[in-house]
C-alpha cells in the first residue's frame, strides 16, 4: 500500500471552537505516515443553517469545497459529522442530478473559471478513513500505549450516521466503527442505549432545554454504564457533552462529570502522542486520567 | 424460535412484564405470529392491526429498540418486542396515537377550505407525492428525541404533512400554515435523522423540515427563540 493521502476539509468547529481536534488529526496523521493537505480555501458547509435560507447557495459552496479536493485528485477527509454530512449530501445531489450539477458549475465559474465540480473526489469522515483505508490491523500494531484499563464510551453522533444512505456502511442502529476503533486502541467499549442518539448540538440556541436534557441523557447513559471517559469522532457533539455538561446536569437534575476526547485524541493516545500534541488541556471537564 | 413480548396492563395497576413464547420456526411476519400467539397461546394479548399490507400504518411497535410494521417485518429468535415510545400504553402493544395525532390539527397540517380547486399536472403531483403517502403509523414520533424531551413539540409526521400542503399549489392559506409551525415546530427540530430510517414509507420528515424552515426564512421568519428573536439576517443578495 502507497502513503496514504487526503486532501482534508477542516470545517469551521476544528478551526476555531475545538483546535485541540486538528492538532489532535495533524499529530496522529503523522504517526501513521498519512499525508494531509488542508484545503486552506475551503468554507463553511452551511452547517444544516444556510441550507435553510439559500438551498442553492450552500449546494455552490459545498461543491466549491469539493471541487479543491477534487483539483488535488485527492480523497476529501472530514473531522467533522455535519460538515461529513453536507459535503456528502452535495456530492449525492449532484451525482445524481446531471441539469442541477450544471447550474451550480455555472455559479461556481463566476466565482473562480478554473473551478468546476466533476464528481470524482470521494468524501469520508477521517474515522472510516483510518478504518476502511488504513486498516485496523495495522493500526493495532503501531499501538504502543494500549488503552486497557479504561472502559471508554463511544458517542457516535447523528450525522455520520444517517440518513445511512449517505454514510460510509455503519448500521444507523447498530453502529460498530468506533466500537472497533475503540478495541483496536486496546480499550473496553461500553455499550449503552444513547451511543447513536442525538446529543441535541442543533437546537441549542433554539430549544435550550431539548438541547440539555438530550446532553444530558448520553452523559448520563455513558456514566451509568461505568464508563471512565467517553470518545466522539463530531467536534459538535464534543462542544455538546464536554462544554455543556454543568448545563447538562441542571436539565436532567444530576451532576454529569465525564472527561469526553476527540477520536483523535483517543488514538493518538494509544499510539503514544503527548498531552500537548493532543491538546488535551483545553477541555472543560479535565482529563485528568492521562 | 422464541419471541420475548414485553407486556404492559393498567387493569389494577401499572405492570410491565416480559413473556417468552415458544413458536415452531417458520417464514412469517411478526403480526402473523401475534395473531398465533393470540389464538393458541393467550388470547389476552393485545395489539393493534388492520391491513396486513403496509398501508394502514395500524400495527407500528418497537423490535429490539427499532420502529418496524409488525406485518412487514420478518422476527428472529430472541427478537424483543415492545409498544411504540413516547405514547402512552394502553394495554400491552397498543398504544394512544391521540396527542400524536392533534399535532396534524396544531400544525394546521391538512387542506384548508379556500383552495382552489384548479387541475394539477404530473410534475406538481411529484412535488409532494412522498409526503402524501405518510400512513400515521407513528414510527418517527416513537423515535424523534426531541418529541421525547418536549412534550409541546409538533412533530415529524405533522411536519411531513404540514409541507405536503404548504408545497401544494392550490393551497391558499400558506401563510397561515406556516405561521402555525414557528413555535414548538421546525426550529426545535435537531436535525438528528432519527425520524428518517424508521419510516416504513420512505419518508424523510426531517428532509420536510428543512423545506418549511426555508419556505419559512424566504417568508421572513426567523427562528423565534435565536437571541431572542432580534437577529435579522437580511435580505439575501446571491
Amino acid at each position: 500500500m502507497g502513503k496514504l493521502q487526503y486532501a482534508l476539509f477542516t470545517g469551521c468547529t476544528a478551526k476555531e471552537s475545538t483546535p485541540e481536534q486538528l492538532m489532535s488529526t495533524y499529530a496522529v496523521a503523522k504517526k501513521l505516515d498519512i499525508e494531509i493537505i488542508e484545503l486552506t480555501e475551503a468554507s463553511c458547509c452551511g452547517a444544516s443553517h444556510l441550507q435553510d435560507y439559500d438551498d442553492f447557495l450552500s449546494l455552490v459552496l459545498n461543491a466549491r469545497n469539493i471541487a479543491y479536493a477534487e483539483k488535488h485528485n485527492m480523497t476529501m477527509i472530514t473531522i467533522c459529522n455535519t460538515c461529513q454530512l453536507n459535503t456528502a449530501m452535495t456530492k449525492h445531489r449532484l451525482d445524481s442530478d446531471a441539469e442541477l450539477k450544471a447550474r451550480v458549475n455555472k455559479k461556481l465559474a463566476e466565482v473562480n473559471p478554473d473551478l468546476q465540480y466533476k464528481g470524482t473526489s470521494e468524501i469520508k469522515h477521517f474515522l472510516y478513513a483510518i478504518i476502511d483505508d488504513f486498516g485496523l490491523d495495522k493500526l493495532k500494531s503501531l499501538v504502543t500505549t494500549p488503552l486497557s484499563q479504561f472502559n471508554i464510551a463511544p458517542f457516535y453522533g447523528c450525522h455520520n450516521l444517517r440518513p445511512s444512505e449517505l454514510q460510509a456502511g455503519d448500521n444507523p442502529y447498530v453502529p460498530t466503527s468506533l466500537d472497533d476503533l475503540i478495541i483496536a486502541c486496546g480499550g473496553a467499549n461500553v455499550e449503552y442505549e444513547e451511543k447513536n442518539k442525538c446529543c441535541g448540538f442543533h437546537v441549542e440556541l433554539q430549544a435550550p432545554h431539548t438541547a440539555a436534557v438530550l446532553t444530558g441523557n448520553a452523559l448520563m447513559g455513558a456514566i451509568d454504564q461505568n464508563a471512565d471517559w467517553m470518545v466522539t469522532p463530531c467536534p459538535l457533539c464534543h462542544l455538546k457533552l464536554d462544554t455543556q455538561a454543568d448545563h447538562a446536569g441542571k436539565a436532567v437534575g444530576r451532576e454529569l462529570e465525564i472527561p469526553v476526547l476527540h477520536m483523535q485524541q483517543m488514538v493518538g493516545l494509544a499510539l503514544g502522542c503527548s498531552k500537548e500534541e493532543l491538546g488535551l488541556k483545553h477541555h472543560v471537564t479535565d482529563v485528568n486520567f492521562v | 424460535m422464541r419471541v420475548h413480548i414485553k407486556r404492559f396492563s393498567l387493569d389494577d395497576e401499572i405492570k410491565q412484564e416480559s413473556v417468552t413464547y415458544e413458536l415452531e420456526a417458520k417464514e412469517q411476519t411478526l403480526l402473523a405470529i401475534l395473531q398465533e400467539i393470540k389464538s393458541t397461546q393467550d388470547s389476552s394479548l393485545s395489539f393493534t392491526s388492520s391491513c396486513r399490507s403496509s398501508v394502514c400504518g395500524s400495527c407500528a411497535m418497537r423490535v429490539n429498540g427499532v420502529e418496524v410494521l409488525a406485518c412487514a417485518y420478518k422476527p428472529k429468535d430472541g427478537d424483543v418486542v415492545e409498544p411504540l415510545k413516547n405514547m402512552p400504553v394502553i394495554r400491552d402493544l397498543v398504544v394512544d396515537m391521540d396527542k400524536a395525532l392533534t399535532c396534524n390539527t396544531k400544525a394546521a397540517a391538512f387542506s384548508s377550505k379556500n383552495s382552489k380547486n384548479i387541475a394539477l399536472s404530473p410534475d406538481d403531483e411529484k412535488v409532494n407525492e412522498l409526503q402524501s403517502d405518510c400512513i400515521l403509523c407513528g414510527s418517527c414520533y416513537s423515535a424523534c428525541p426531541v418529541y421525547e424531551s418536549n412534550e409541546n413539540f409538533i412533530g415529524p409526521f405533522a411536519l411531513t404533512r404540514s409541507w405536503r400542503y404548504v408545497s401544494d399549489k392550490r393551497e391558499q392559506d400558506v401563510d397561515q400554515k406556516i405561521e402555525a409551525i414557528q413555535k414548538d415546530g421546525i426550529w426545535d427540530c435537531t436535525l438528528c435523522n432519527e425520524c428518517v430510517p424508521v419510516c416504513p414509507q420512505g419518508i424523510a420528515p426531517k428532509q420536510d423540515i428543512m423545506m418549511l424552515r426555508s419556505k419559512s426564512g424566504v417568508m421572513g421568519h426567523i427562528d423565534p427563540n435565536m437571541f431572542g428573536g432580534g437577529l435579522d439576517f437580511g435580505t439575501p443578495t446571491f
